[in-house]
């Protein structure tokens, strides 16, 4: 029998765990929803499957972005510049397809533009970390964020971009698709398969090995003939790009019109979904499945306490804050309480080894 | 009243999973020096640390002056007299010399600290270790040898009685290792215990008056210098006899396999010619700080020269990368193992699989068969020593780290390795293993160039040996018959002559 390693057996645990939370609050809120309903206090249930679907949307949004943020965690390396990146892009999507003209062709060639601006400012991203090495990423991505910001409005100012009717077409995104009777956002699904995508290269092949390796030690990686800098570089541009996708979704999602402001602090929700997920800062750990739970769950915990417990969905915030914490902290506290009962237990052994001298 | 100042019976340590120290005992006179020895986990370190008041023992008893007393802190084992100095010493490098030596015990002049004071008496401490920087400069910019002294003169400050030294040597080069030598005999004429800790016989034997060996946690005897030797050493600590340090084969010597070529990179070393052939284990040996590391970092595409060409197999690999380095055949062992060498959180097999996934790949995917299949054949092959190939090399002792690393390199077949420092901080077991191997690699008809410090080590396994001082290469020498004097002539740099004859003089 081979032994897991203890790397492997933690996350399968950590995965385990995250099933567990989302398990415990789905019962909590429909035990809820059915005191409301029993009580009289709703007219009927609210928390089904159908309502979490349609609900879950808004906070899936971010989900592209989180799968960049996961590699750049898994790097040992950090950007806070993403919101910004998928602001910028989208901003150069509406300007590229009004200064057009409009019509299908300005869309798939603006849409081409957003890609390209979110990977090129992921690729300006990737050049200071690597190139500037004694600066720290957080350092470096945020003057990346504000110049980013900066640049939107230097676009568009302080306007609202509206769009023609073509344009709308990226709502389709937004919409419910029917998967064997049940209605499934077509983004979510879209993301599905992108996480799987996401999932087989990080945890299946050399490239994903390559990149865990790194966050564990990026010197020793080099000494290994790993190519450290041209992988970062590669991934922090992947980034910009899903950056990009972030935003196009968004755009489909919020009626099509686009400000110089739309998508800022939402990096903050990408790192929460990766670091709940099992990533860290510190690098070389984390895994893609836990990120996708993370994300499921920050968005039940905000269906569940906004429409059953009638919290806004700012105030949901400070739920979401509590258990990044512990999920941060719960690992930290049951390897110190598994070391102390150890050397209870050779303690307890040695003493009576001495008794019975 | 007892003749020792310090005596620690039936000591006692458990970590979980481990016994580190299982009722061990110690005992220090004042005025001598006491080495204490044993392999790497033998409790060496964690048995210094209950001195110190790091950690507390689960059982035993330590008796200071003939009071048994607990060491519940590091302060209370600081009050006591007891202080250590480590390898890499900088305790606060941003500070001065007189903030470090006087850090939690500084003069005051009511709230303010009295810098003229303090500088005046860390000047007169720094005199008596026979240090001649100033107490104002920044421990950070002082050598680690000098960083030493500092840690030293701090002791001194606390009227230290008991001074225990944890491989101070292992970062210094010889000079600088004589010199601590020096003052660490005149720190006994005065009456201070001092505890020895060290991998190297030399110190051992050319400075301690007594010995006592810990072995897996277990305290296996305590001898008078003059009783012991060097076998009879290395046989108590390792358990069983070692027949042959260096047990170097003679080796068909074939094709030149690696050519430097005035090789340069300014304020590092300059004009650098060297070679080494199929078969051949050559030394590249000089003082801390010569540019060896710098030259090969250079070689395997780790830094860029500034000028010179590197060939391997009379192919130009100038500028190379170290993938492409390692596609032409070359390995490098880098000098730091755990910084450069390994992924310590990782298991071995993900360790030694790491230089060669693209062989472990079937399409797209990484297949866990491949990697086992070859890192468990090196593990085989090099007699690492572990439960399996999934154990972290965290968990794993100096020198089987050191085998693990060697694993690394042959996993991607080299025809040349570059070993940097292969058998620093190893025990003298794994060391001979370590030699072993390099042995049986060249006998297969593979290149080894081997930097090293370590002088009887690089005369006895190198067929060549070259020498390097100040960033060039000052000698080339057969090794046979090779003294060690003739090779520490070619390594001092020049100008420094009149030091020699200090160091003769201290050694009279």
């Amino acid at each position: 029998m081979k032994k897991k390693s203890k790397l492997a057996s933690f996350f399968l645990r950590w995965e385990f765990l995250l099933v567990a939370l989302l398990v415990v609050m789905c019962l909590v809120f429909n035990l809820q929803d059915a005191a409301r309903v029993a009580s009289g206090a709703a007219r009927k249930d609210v928390f089904n499957l159908a309502n979490v679907m349609r609900g879950i949307r808004p906070y899936m949004l971010y989900s592209f972005m989180t799968m960049g943020v996961m590699l750049i965690l898994a790097m040992g390396d950090i950007d806070i510049s993403t919101g910004a990146i998928a602001t910028l892009s989208v901003v150069v999507l509406g300007v590229t397809y009004n200064g057009m003209g409009g019509g299908a062709g300005a869309l798939v060639i603006s849409i081409l533009a957003c890609l390209a601006t979110g990977s090129l400012c992921g690729a300006i991203n990737g050049f200071l970390v690597t190139r500037f090495k004694e600066l720290f990423p957080m350092i470096i991505t945020l003057a990346t964020q504000l110049f980013f910001r900066g640049f939107s409005y230097l676009l568009i100012g302080g306007e609202t971009l509206t769009f023609d009717k073509t344009f709308g077409v990226l709502s389709e995104t937004y919409k419910l698709v029917n998967i064997f009777g049940l209605n499934v956002p077509l983004m979510v699904l879209i993301f599905l398969a992108v996480a799987a995508v996401f999932f087989i290269w990080l945890h299946l092949t050399s490239g994903g090995r390559k990149i865990f390796a790194i966050g564990t030690n990026a010197t020793t990686a080099r000494y290994s003939g790993i190519k450290v800098d041209q992988i970062k570089v590669f991934c922090f541009m992947l980034t910009g790009f899903m950056c990009a996708v972030t935003g196009i979704f968004f755009v489909g999602a919020n009626s099509s019109s686009i400000k110089a402001d739309l998508m800022d602090g939402y990096h903050m929700y990408a790192i929460a979904a990766a670091v709940l997920g099992g990533f860290s800062t510190d690098g070389g750990k984390g895994s893609v499945i836990g990120a996708v739970l993370s994300l499921f769950i920050f968005g039940i915990v905000k269906i569940g306490l906004g429409t059953l417990f009638g919290f806004a969905d700012s105030a949901v915030n400070l739920a979401v804050g509590v258990i990044l914490i512990l999920s941060v902290l719960l690992p930290n506290i049951t390897e110190d309480v598994g070391k102390l009962m150890r050397v209870r237990k050779q303690r307890a052994e040695t003493a009576a080894a001495k008794a019975a001298h | 009243m007892s003749e020792y100042i310090l005596e620690m019976n039936d000591i006692t340590k458990i970590f979980p999973g481990v016994k580190a120290l299982d009722g061990v005992h110690f005992n220090l006179k004042a005025g001598e020096i006491h080495a204490l020895v044993g392999e790497n986990g033998a409790g060496k370190s964690t048995f210094i640390k209950t001195l110190t008041g790091v950690h507390q023992p689960d059982g035993g008893e330590i008796i200071l002056d003939g009071k048994k007393v607990v060491m519940s802190d590091p302060i209370v084992a600081q009050k006591y007299g007891i202080a250590a100095i480590y390898q890499h010493a900088a305790s606060y490098p941003d500070l001065s010399v007189a903030e470090n030596i006087f850090i939690g015990h500084e003069f005051k002049t009511g709230p303010f600290i009295n810098w003229a004071k303090a500088n005046a008496e860390a000047k007169k401490l720094l005199d008596s270790v026979g240090a001649d920087f100033s107490p104002t400069v920044s421990v950070g910019s002082l050598s680690v040898a000098q960083q030493q002294l500092v840690e030293i003169a701090k002791a001194l400050s606390m009227n230290a009685r008991i001074l225990i030294m944890d491989e101070p040597t292992a970062a210094l080069s010889r000079r600088e290792s004589e010199e601590l030598y020096t003052i660490a005999r005149r720190l006994r004429k005065r009456g201070t215990g001092i505890i020895l800790i060290s991998h190297r016989f030399e110190d051992i034997f050319g400075l301690a008056d007594r010995v006592t060996v810990f072995r897996d946690a277990q305290y296996i005897g305590s001898w008078n210098l003059d009783e012991v030797d060097t076998p009879m050493l290395v046989h108590h600590m390792v358990g069983r006899e070692i027949t042959q340090l260096y047990p170097k084969k003679k080796t068909e010597v074939g094709e030149e396999l690696l050519r430097i070529d005035h090789l340069s990179r300014t304020g590092f070393y300059r004009d650098v010619c060297l070679n080494v052939r199929a078969g051949e284990i050559v030394g590249l040996t000089g003082l801390v700080g010569a540019g060896r590391t710098e030259v090969m970092e250079s070689v395997f595409g780790i830094t860029k020269a500034d000028s010179g060409d590197v060939y391997f197999e009379d192919r130009q690999i100038t500028g190379f990368t170290p993938i492409q380095c390692m596609q032409a055949g070359l390995g490098l062992l880098p000098e730091d193992r755990q910084k450069q060498g390994l992924l310590l959180d990782w298991s071995i097999n993900y360790n030694i699989s790491l230089p060669v996934l693209k062989r472990c790949q079937n399409g797209p995917f990484l297949m866990k068969d491949k990697e086992y299949e070859i890192s468990n054949d090196l593990k085989e092959l090099l007699a690492i020593k572990a439960p399996d190939t999934d154990t972290h090399t965290g968990a794993l002792s100096g020198g089987n780290q050191q085998k693990v690393v060697v694993a690394k390199q042959l996993a991607a077949s080299p025809k040349l390795i570059i070993l940097d420092e292969p058998t620093k901080g190893v025990d003298v077991g794994s060391k001979a293993q370590i030699y072993e191997i390099m042995s049986d690699l060249a006998s297969k008809g593979l290149g080894i160039l081997m930097i090293s410090s370590e002088l009887p080590e690089v005369i006895n396994m190198s067929d060549r040996l070259y020498v390097m001082s100040e960033g060039h290469v000052t000698a080339e020498f057969d090794t046979e018959g090779l003294s060690q004097d003739t090779v520490l002539a070619a390594a001092m740099p020049k100008g420094k002559e009149d030091d020699e004859d200090e160091l003769a003089e201290a050694n009279a």
